[in-house]
């Protein structure tokens, strides 16, 4: 079943050497199959000028882009223009269920140790557990809808679920799929958060601002 | 179809499962298309080398994306395999539909030790995840397989094929150890 | 008496909030005799002081009765603090005679350590929304003379150059850091930009003669609100991906979790992309998940195969420390053998406080799929009247991968 060619991967590596091609295909597999990022040491295309150029290009032709997690690990992403495009005509196929509680994790796990000074690098990563309690206790997602999405949320790496050894609820954390947000799209969840729960505070006034800069200069 | 709309489609599919489009829309470069046995419409979905499956992850030992009860779920997908792929000399898809008793029958073969309805639970939830990844194509009292399954090999193949071997026949209970025993 | 001399302001500076707000106002009430406190520890004495005069009641204190009732604190320290207070008559002699032994205490002096306490905590934005809401209702008030209005309009106008000076200062040319750390309180909110435009207009539309008070402190909020995007706007860049989120106070981002509805909060992750759950299986994966279900059956004897990991438990990849306790746990139960049953376990356990426990590490074991053990239960139960643990039901935790003929 598995016999026919795939003519953008043909197209994009036909001028690598068959080690090349090798070390490019496998490195978009553990890119894009990856629970976690990759250790560069796992990605030899990535050393390599013209096997990394078509790296990029196979991800690119693909609707993804390299993202670097910090200095040694990789992994992949949406591009963004791509994104760009699918969201502005509606896109979105997780349900506003699913989106509402993974914005919920992210606030207990993120944005409230984030204010409180307690988390340190600038990632969308926590160790600080958001409680099934802590998603359901306002009512405002019905609890058999809520547990669905979280499960659903959890099998697509959005979350993460931590068991508590003592006994305790446990909880959820940020999964390890939000490593795959590009710069612009973490800043754009930073941005939209705030947007979102601070509409009339300056620093959203700010975000508004530099979105019409953007905007504009883009036009020019 | 441009490299651009290729690119979009393959965004829209890692994004949003497998996606099921009338007969006659233009496939994406590089991705398969799944003739519906109504032959009404197709599923596109990613259709990669084999140098750049998920398979690789293993070599390398990285974990790939698993589920909860990973083996609880992957014997709910047996069973289905088993009363869904009417003829193992031919390719698993599109199969044909097949009622949920007789997966449970097959089920309760693989979860010996389970009651019926430990054992009706575990089959609702393992359609459920494996239906959000189109592995199973589930509709009220039936089920049948998902697109997902033509990503398989021609390797992995022989090895399920030799897996719907072991696995008893829906139609016939074997014996009365796989009975339920409650 | 309390001198710089004696506790230099830079000796004070990690308690610089409450400080700030002190010594701005004590600058006002202090200038008489010099004398001002400059460590906020000074204001917890104080505060005991007077405390321990509310409790005594109206026979008063004598300083010795004072220093046993401030125990906490050091007896020179809280006399001296007796004395700054005595120079300001916040304390005072009940009877004035030559040898009058008792004192009795002010109440302005407390209020004015309520007062200041509460400064500290809002940065004084709460008492000017208090001056903007009087000097709004004064307007409208009959009584309220031309001369009142223009001065209510000067010290609002006062009050946003002052507010907005530092902040432009900072957001122009102060370091990220500094503006980051005082951000919250000088960021302020719509709330009084909108409170003070209101005051603005009506106090235009009322008092048409007041026209250059009034542009003066349109002018002046205008300022502010500038400052404050400038401000904004500079953090905004220097945040990075999520270190902006750190700006809004935590109570903002728990107000939002409990007040916004489904689709407010949906909107935060509008043009965002994620990946759909795509697990992949290979065949060999359900081919032992079959083989795995079809040999647990009890009753059939299938030949033992050979164990495919022979590596032990530490080949296990990636898991973490939870995973790893659980795996020592399942280890120790089965004491280098492949299977063992549950009663066995509990048997060993002795108590029932151990047998919970064996049962509750055997629930978690069997509950991660990605460990390679196995906990099944059958149906039978073993009742045994005299045993500590008095049922038992038939139940074994097996090594994965390990075919057990039963």
């Amino acid at each position: 079943m598995n016999s026919e060619r795939n003519v953008v991967f043909d197209t994009v590596l036909a001028p690598l050497t068959d080690r090349q091609r090798e070390n490019v295909e496998a490195a978009y597999a553990l890119l894009e199959h990856s629970r976690e990022p990759v250790h560069r040491q796992e990605l030899p295309a990535l050393q390599d000028p013209t096997s990394r150029e078509r790296l990029e290009q196979l991800l690119r032709r693909t609707g993804r882009t390299l993202v670097a997690v910090d200095d040694v690990r990789f992994t992949s992403g949406y591009d963004d223009t791509v994104t760009a495009e699918l969201t502005a005509d509606g896109w979105q196929p997780l349900t506003p269920v699913e989106r509402a509680v993974l914005v919920l994790v992210l606030v207990y796990s993120v944005a409230i140790p984030r204010s409180e000074e307690q988390l340190g690098a600038d990632a969308w990563t926590s160790g600080f557990v958001t409680t099934e309690t802590d998603v359901l206790k306002d009512g405002k997602v019905p609890a058999g809808v809520g547990k669905a999405a979280l499960s659903r949320l959890v099998s697509c790496g959005l979350l993460a679920r931590r068991r508590d050894r003592a006994g305790g609820e446990g909880g959820y954390v940020p999964g390890p799929q939000l490593l795959r947000l590009t710069p612009a799209a973490r800043s754009r969840l930073q941005d939209q958060l705030i947007l979102a729960a601070a509409p009339s505070h300056p620093l959203a006034a700010a975000i508004r601002e530099r979105r019409n800069r953007t905007s504009r200069e883009n036009i020019r | 179809m441009n490299e651009r709309d290729t690119a979009v489609w393959w965004a829209k599919v890692r994004s949003g499962g497998p996606q099921r489009e009338p007969a006659g829309s233009r496939s994406p470069d590089g991705m398969r298309r799944l003739v519906e046995s109504d032959a009404q419409s197709v599923w596109l979905l990613a259709h990669l080398p084999t140098g750049a499956g998920p398979h690789v992850l293993a070599e390398y030992g990285q974990e790939p994306m698993t589920l909860s009860d990973l083996s609880g779920t992957l014997r709910v997908l047996a069973a289905c395999l088993r009363c869904c792929w009417a003829d193992p000399a031919a390719d698993p898809w599109p199969g044909r539909l097949a009622g949920l008793e007789q997966v449970d029958t097959v089920l309760a073969a693989l979860t010996p030790g389970r009651d019926r309805i430990s054992r009706r639970r575990l089959l609702t939830a393992g359609l459920r995840r494996l239906e959000t990844s189109r592995w199973v194509l589930p509709t009220p009292g039936h089920v049948r397989l998902g697109p997902r399954v033509s990503a398989w090999t021609a390797m992995d193949l022989s090895t399920l094929r030799e897996m719907w071997r072991m696995l008893p026949s829906s139609d016939h209970p074997t014996s009365d150890h796989l009975q339920e025993q409650a | 008496m309390t001198g710089p001399d004696e506790l230099p302001f830079e000796a004070a500076v990690a308690d610089s909030t409450v400080l700030a707000i002190y010594r701005q106002v004590h600058s006002v009430l202090a200038r008489t005799s010099g004398s001002m406190i400059d460590d906020s520890g000074s204001v917890d004495i104080d505060e005991a002081i007077l405390n321990a005069f509310a409790l005594a009641g109206p026979a008063g204190l004598t300083i010795e009765q004072v220093c046993a009732a401030c125990q906490t604190f050091a007896d020179s320290v809280v006399r001296r603090r007796f004395e700054v207070l005595r120079s300001y008559r916040a304390v005072s002699k009940v009877n004035e005679r030559p040898n009058e032994m008792y004192y009795q205490a002010a109440f302005a002096p407390y209020v004015m350590l309520l007062f200041l306490r509460r400064l500290s905590h809002t940065g004084g934005l709460s008492e000017l929304h208090q001056l903007l809401s009087v000097a709004r209702l004064a307007i409208d008030d009959e009584t309220t003379t031309l001369e009142q209005g223009r001065d209510h309009l000067v010290q609002m106008t006062t009050v946003f150059r002052l507010l907005a000076n530092p902040i432009m200062q900072l957001a122009k040319s102060g370091t990220v850091e500094s503006l980051r750390e005082q951000a919250e309180p000088l960021l302020g909110n719509q709330e009084l930009l909108d409170q003070a435009t209101a005051y603005h207009n009506r106090a235009a539309d009322i008092w048409p003669q007041l026209l250059p008070e009034c542009t003066d402190l349109r002018l002046a909020v205008a300022g502010y609100r500038d400052a404050v995007a400038a401000a904004a706007g500079r953090l905004i860049d220097k945040a990075g991906r999520t270190r902006a989120l750190g700006l809004l106070p935590a109570e903002r981002w728990r107000t939002f979790a409990r007040e916004a509805d489904i689709d407010e909060l949906a909107a935060a992750v509008d043009g965002l992309l994620f990946d759909a759950p795509d697990p992949f299986f290979t065949a060999q994966d359900l081919l032992t998940a079959v083989e795995e279900g079809l040999h647990t059956d009890v009753g059939r004897t299938p030949p033992p195969r050979p164990r495919i990991d022979d590596g032990g438990p530490g080949d296990l990849p990636n898991i973490d420390g939870d995973l790893r306790l659980l795996v020592d746990r399942a280890e120790e139960f089965l004491a280098g053998g492949d299977k063992v049953t549950v009663a066995a376990l509990l048997a060993a356990a002795g108590d029932w406080p151990s047998g919970r426990r064996v049962l509750s590490d055997l629930t978690a074991i069997g509950l991660r799929p990605e460990l390679p053990y196995e906990l099944t239960w059958g149906d039978g139960l073993r009742v045994d009247a005299g045993a500590e643990v008095t049922w038992v039901s038939d139940g074994w935790l097996r090594r994965q991968n390990v075919t057990v003929a039963s």
